[in-house]
């Protein structure tokens, strides 16, 4: 598994770990973040049960066993957190920060031993020991219940299952050419994404914000101009298009 | 070598959750046959009565059937809760075990990672910890599985009892003139009841001794440290 640092400071790394050439196949390729600080870490959305061990070793190459505390769980997707139960087992202290709404669906993945820290429907600020981070409300993309992480420091936006593309693997971690990857993303959100009144909501509230990173859980990163690129092709994108797809009965 | 030995695993835990499993739908039907012994001794005070002092030995007879009922569905009610313990042992087992495999293919994958032979001293302290925790998961398992098995024998008494009371059942009901032969059709009722819960029984043995096998097939395999996959 590939790991990328985002971005650097005195105080914390943001790091991306993708690309797993040992990812078996029909799994869909997810996207690892990793916010480490001197001594304690952040997973945010740690992946699936099968790609637990690649995503386990490349966080130790960037930080102790011990170190890792905490982990953000944007919403309760199987290839989100299904490995929550190994990291159950295998961290010595763990605080789980996810959506309250999931909190008894999520506890089914063997949750015995950590800690659940519901996040309320408007948002909360997770905390390291010299850092913190926002996870802003996402709800309805896709998931009921759908956080994302906003660092105004770095400007990076984890955007979960925004932003989204399906590639070939291997494919590059920035977008390079935004026009040649839409076709990779528009039927990733037209069908993943329910509802257009939470995407205009949630564009309304990330054009406020100063993101210099957009950081999906599958696919490529948009950085600088590809932002607002991205915001603007998300704005004028139908979702929602299983509807009119009830011809059975 | 990794892929092979926890496919193995995999395939002990599968069987030894449907060993368990098999417990208790083997001891489900317990209850509606201890239900019918009550209702045959419902039936027998009912024909003691109208066959009044005919049938005077009888009657306490039904008492006893009714109590050994009443028994039966309790014992085996106390069965089940058991072997819901032994299911969450045997998954806590599971857990502990997979994460264990897990870590294993990590060393290697951070060994390649980082170009180095050495294996991480964290994931290593981990998978002590593990073979201990497992020691003591299987432990407390076969502590279980003892008081499931002394249970079954404890039903496996009373069903005795249930037996010879049949046979003073048929000895008084020839006493009982033109209403032996309704006594004798409850007696029968009653054996045939005892019968069936016996091979329950027996079948449910039979599952916890087989999960105990698979439980100790289970402890023989450990995780050899650095093997590749
Ligand atoms: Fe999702
Ligand atoms: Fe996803």
């Amino acid at each position: 598994m590939k790991v990328t640092s985002l971005y650097n400071n005195e105080t914390y790394e943001w790091l991306v770990m993708a690309r797993d050439p040992e990812k078996p196949d029909k799994i869909i390729d997810t996207n690892q973040y990793l916010i480490k600080e001197k001594n304690r870490a952040l997973l945010l959305d740690p992946g699936g049960i099968e790609i637990f061990s690649s995503v386990l070793a490349a966080t130790l190459t960037q930080t102790k066993l011990e170190h890792i505390t905490d982990i953000f769980g944007s919403h309760q997707d199987p290839d989100i957190v299904s490995s929550l139960g190994l990291w159950n087992e295998v961290l010595p202290k763990l605080t789980l920060h996810a959506p309250w709404l999931w909190e008894g669906f999520l506890r089914h993945f063997n949750c015995s031993k950590l800690e659940y820290n519901p996040i309320p429907d408007e948002g909360k600020i997770i905390t390291l020991d010299n850092s913190e981070f926002h996870a802003i409300p996402a709800h309805y993309l896709h998931a009921s219940g759908n956080f994302h992480i906003y660092d105004p420091q770095a400007k990076i936006l984890m955007s979960g299952d925004v932003g989204a593309a399906l590639e070939a693997p291997g494919a590059p971690i920035f977008v390079e050419n935004f026009d040649e990857h839409v076709e990779k993303m528009r039927f990733f959100h037209q069908r993943w994404m329910p509802s257009n009144d939470a995407k205009q909501d949630w564009i309304r509230r990330v054009r406020g914000l100063n993101i210099e990173i957009m950081a999906p859980q599958h696919g490529r990163l948009f950085r600088g101009d590809d932002v607002g690129r991205f915001l603007n092709w998300f704005e004028r994108l139908d979702v929602g298009i299983a509807l009119g797809r009830s011809g059975m009965i | 070598m990794q892929n092979i030995e926890s496919s193995l695993q995999v395939k002990i835990n599968v069987d030894l959750f449907v060993a368990i499993a098999s417990v208790s739908a083997e001891l489900a039907s317990v209850t509606t046959i201890s239900r019918q012994i009550s209702l045959s001794a419902k039936n027998a005070k009912a024909i003691a009565a109208r066959a009044g002092n005919k049938a005077l030995g009888f009657r306490p007879i039904t008492d006893f059937i009714d109590e050994v009922a009443v028994n039966i569905a309790k014992l085996v009610s106390g069965v089940d809760h058991e072997t819901v313990k032994l299911s969450r042992l045997a998954i806590a087992n599971f857990y502990v075990e997979d994460a264990a495999a897990k870590v294993n293919t990590t060393l290697n994958k951070l060994n390649r990672l980082q170009e180095t032979d050495t294996d991480n001293e964290e994931l290593i302290q981990f998978l002590d910890k593990s073979i201990d925790l497992q020691e003591t998961v299987q432990m407390q398992y076969r502590r279980q599985m003892n008081e499931l098995l002394s249970l079954l024998e404890e039903t496996n008494t009373q069903l005795q009892s249930a037996e010879m009371i049949c046979t003073t059942s048929r000895t008084e009901a020839t006493r009982a003139g033109e209403f032996q032969s309704s006594l004798e059709v409850v007696a029968d009722e009653v054996a045939h009841s005892v019968e069936k819960v016996k091979k329950i029984l027996r079948a449910s043995r039979l599952c916890v001794i087989e999960a105990s096998d698979r439980m100790r097939m289970n402890g023989g395999i450990r995780y050899t440290l650095g093997t590749t996959e």
